[in-house]
């Protein structure tokens, strides 16, 4: 994809260094631009269907046990991109997590929050974000100086 | 034997691999019974020892026009069984069609196909009196009648277990 007759750059890995005692641990968070990977592994729930004795057909999204499911799956989606980002920290293992295994990935929160203070944790999660593009406070800075920037220009106009 | 008033009740049969059809039923009746062989061994012509002969299994019968069929939701933990496919009570019964890829909910693979019918019984309004959950296991269906005048299945069989399991919890 091209933007402006130029090849659009992608998104570069993001670093934080936490001091501790001796030691800094190095975090590094990788932007993560495809889910195929997460799609093949863990598919998404299917709402169940209902036939009424008249032969209609619909689905049921408010089924219980369908939300419980989507919530589930949007847990373990979160956890596969956080995880999937950390990836570039090679020194960070996790002892619970066990990436071919869904089930497992939520666990890296549990983790995470033994080790890791809160400000610390939500540090490493605003890394995360940030490297995946989902920052909102950089995209809104960028966007207001965007504006301000036409704003300008129509004046001088 | 109980006498199940399913007016305000949900009916699901349920495999053994957590797939499961749930029945909403309009008009109809469930019964099971459960059954206790005792041996009386007088004395000398006089009423003295008893004791328990052998386990007799549960009689289950239904029969019932339903409301709705509604099928199982699927998650990326459960095998892919045609997800949102609804099984007819037919085919739940009999692992065909749509319920296929059933797994019976006996542990032994050799022993006939069965399923688990789970009646869930919540009285309106909830003020009324606990839920009450209803469990008839490894139930095996040995007579199937179909009415096509009145759209209704009746069936009889019997579960591979002495008693109903019950669960009385508070509504929400």
């Amino acid at each position: 994809m091209k933007y402006q007759g130029e090849k659009i750059q992608t998104l570069g890995i993001e670093v934080l260094v936490i001091p501790r005692q001796a030691k800094k641990i190095v975090i590094k968070a990788q932007p993560v631009l495809s889910y195929d990977e997460f799609d093949q592994i863990c598919k998404s729930p299917v709402a169940p269907m209902i036939i009424k004795a008249n032969g209609e057909q619909f689905t049921d999204l408010n089924d219980k046990q369908y939300n419980g499911l989507l919530e589930l799956y949007s847990k373990k989606r979160m956890a596969w991109m956080f995880l999937k980002s950390l990836q570039a920290s090679e020194d960070l293992e996790f002892e619970t997590v066990d990436f071919k295994n869904p089930d497992t990935w939520i666990n890296y929160e549990k983790e995470m929050k033994e080790f890791f203070s809160v400000a610390e944790y939500v540090m490493i999660q605003r890394l995360v974000l940030s490297a995946c593009g989902l920052n909102m406070e950089k995209i809104e800075e960028a966007t207001k100086n965007f504006i301000a920037g036409q704003g300008k220009e129509t004046k001088s106009q | 034997m109980t006498r199940i008033d399913l007016k305000d009740a949900v009916i699901k049969l349920k495999d053994g691999g957590g797939q499961e059809l749930e029945i909403k039923i309009g008009e109809g009746n469930l019964t099971y019974s459960e059954k206790k062989s005792i041996k009386y061994m007088p004395d000398r012509g006089l009423l003295d020892d008893v004791v328990e002969g052998d386990e007799v299994p549960m009689d289950v019968s239904f029969s019932f026009i339903w409301q709705y069929l509604k099928g199982p939701s699927s998650s990326s933990t459960q095998p892919s069984t045609g997800a949102g496919a609804v099984p007819t009570i037919e085919d739940a019964l009999k692992q065909s069609g749509a319920a296929l890829f059933w797994v019976s909910t006996d542990t032994d693979a050799c022993r006939p196909y069965a399923v688990d019918i789970e009646i869930t019984y919540a009285p309106t309004p909830s003020t009324c009196g606990d839920q009450e959950v209803i469990l008839l296991a490894d139930f095996r269906y040995e007579e199937l009648n179909h009415d096509l005048r009145n759209a209704s299945v009746a069936c009889s069989g019997k579960c591979n277990a002495t008693k109903a399991i019950i669960n009385r919890t508070a509504q929400n």
